[in-house]
């Protein structure tokens, strides 16, 4: 935290031009070299933009910006974009009031939530991704290699494990906010399987992760402990959880990807839901 | 004055420039994207008019280069060719005096793009980004930590949700704002 502290003061002085020429040169070369400093200092830099459209900074400073916006056209359109963003997110919140939809998320994550106001949010906000990676219910014993594509090592699973010879159905879930309005489906058709969901990681967090699966009433199906994330793709990290499909009913169901920290506190990583269909 | 049309390149040597900087060709397109970024900014904080001419002239000029001379280090090259770029920039157009105060309330045409490429935007990252903007400047810390637990992430992975939600918009504005300047 205090590395990044400095980092961004030296990034500030950078973006205020401050620096003498060798220290602006290594601010080059160290943003060049790194992706992520490069979008830390464009993040400052939105930041210091939104402060002057807010007529939040200093005077001396606020002048430099003005002369700077007057002289450049890019940095012009940075200032007038920050001004429309600004004038729109205002505008938005003038607007007749609607339950916000992560108020509605909010009302579904946590147990204690009312069971209606669950299910309402969850209807509303809750987006598809998966099924899209596979659909395998072929036999192990019939089919071996492709039994081999999925099975990815095992947690620890606190409940009863599944059957080994049971068909396995693969989903993949992507975090709450990142699934683009659209709901997740988990259709079971009849038979008893294994349900593989995949959660995909936003957050950096790679092991002592912990994943409950409860109905949108907020009554727990599953807790499964000591996960690890998985890469499953270039910069893309995974946690896998698997439970018998008999364990699921038709209906809403959440799912809450915890860190626990080396202090016993448990942070959340990930929220996912999906609604469950049973085939006929 | 745009200074693209004095450096026609063929596709062989722009394929080998992508192919230094990863030989996968999806990363390479997202690897140049991001040194083209790089490049924007480094000419804009080195008060550079036109610095996103001066990014594709830095790249264009160093993908010539290819064919003359042995590149070991392709990012800290480009570099090296971008500040000799910059101060050939500064030599052909000195900075003027300082300008007046720019004036209030501009940015018109900008509100009702924006207003068009938030539609375009999936619901929830509409409203994410506009309760972000929202409470920006601290004073609502604790809504922004209520936003995060709700979407079941860190405060530090919803300020780069915000920020790259942010870039999408300005990208966004940006190429309609061209296209309408191209059409008059």
């Amino acid at each position: 935290m205090q590395r990044e502290s400095e980092s961004d003061d030296l990034l500030i002085r950078y973006l205020r031009r401050e620096l003498a020429e060798a220290e602006r040169d290594r601010v080059e070369e160290m943003y060049f070299a790194d992706n992520q400093l490069h979008e830390r200092l464009l993040m400052l830099e939105d930041h210091m933009i939104d402060s002057y459209v807010r007529a939040q900074l200093p005077p001396d400073e606020r002048e430099r910006l003005a002369r700077r916006a007057q002289d450049s056209a890019e940095q012009r359109r940075k200032v007038e974009f920050a001004e429309a963003l600004r004038r729109l997110a205002a505008r938005e919140a003038s607007a007749p009031p609607r339950h916000a939809w992560w108020e509605a998320v909010q009302g579904f994550l946590p147990v204690r939530a009312p069971a209606a106001r669950m299910a309402l949010a969850a209807a509303a906000v809750v987006m598809l991704v998966g099924p899209l990676i596979y659909f395998q219910y072929a036999k192990r014993a019939s089919t071996p290699g492709r039994q081999a594509t999925v099975s990815h090592p095992q947690p620890a699973v606190k409940s009863p494990a599944p059957q080994p010879a049971a068909p396995i159905l693969a989903f993949v879930l992507a975090p709450i906010e990142r699934s683009g309005g659209e709901e997740n489906r988990v259709v079971i058709p009849a038979g008893e399987y294994t349900i593989r969901l995949q959660l995909d990681l936003e957050d950096g967090k790679i092991e002592g992760l912990s994943a409950a699966i409860q109905t949108a009433e907020g009554v727990r199906v599953e807790q499964i402990d000591g996960l690890k994330a998985q890469t499953v793709g270039p910069g893309r990290r995974a946690v896998f959880v698997s439970l018998p499909s008999s364990r699921l009913r038709e209906g809403q169901y959440v799912v809450r990807l915890s860190h626990a920290a080396a202090d016993r506190t448990t942070e959340l990583v990930g929220g996912y839901s999906f609604r469950v269909e049973r085939g006929r | 004055m745009s200074r693209k049309a004095q450096f026609v390149l063929t596709q062989e040597p722009f394929d080998r420039f992508l192919a230094r900087l990863d030989l996968d060709r999806e990363e390479a397109g997202k690897k140049y994207e991001a040194l083209r970024r790089k490049l924007i900014t480094f000419f804009r904080y080195r008060d550079c008019p036109e610095a996103e001419d001066l990014a594709d002239e830095t790249i264009d000029r160093v993908i010539r280069k290819q064919g003359e001379e042995e590149i070991h280090e392709v990012i800290p090259y480009v570099l090296a060719f971008a500040r000799r770029v910059a101060s050939e920039a500064h030599r052909r157009e000195p900075p003027g005096p300082p300008p007046p105060e720019p004036p209030p309330g501009g940015g018109e045409r900008q509100l009702q793009l924006l207003d068009g490429c938030m539609e375009l935007l999936p619901r929830t990252e509409r409203a994410l980004i506009l309760n972000y903007y929202l409470h920006e400047k601290g004073q609502k810390i604790e809504d922004k930590r209520r936003i995060a637990s709700s979407m079941g992430i860190a405060p530090t992975a919803l300020r780069v949700r915000a920020y790259r939600i942010r870039r999408q918009l300005e990208d966004c504005v940006a190429r309609k704002l061209d296209e309408t300047t191209e059409d008059r």
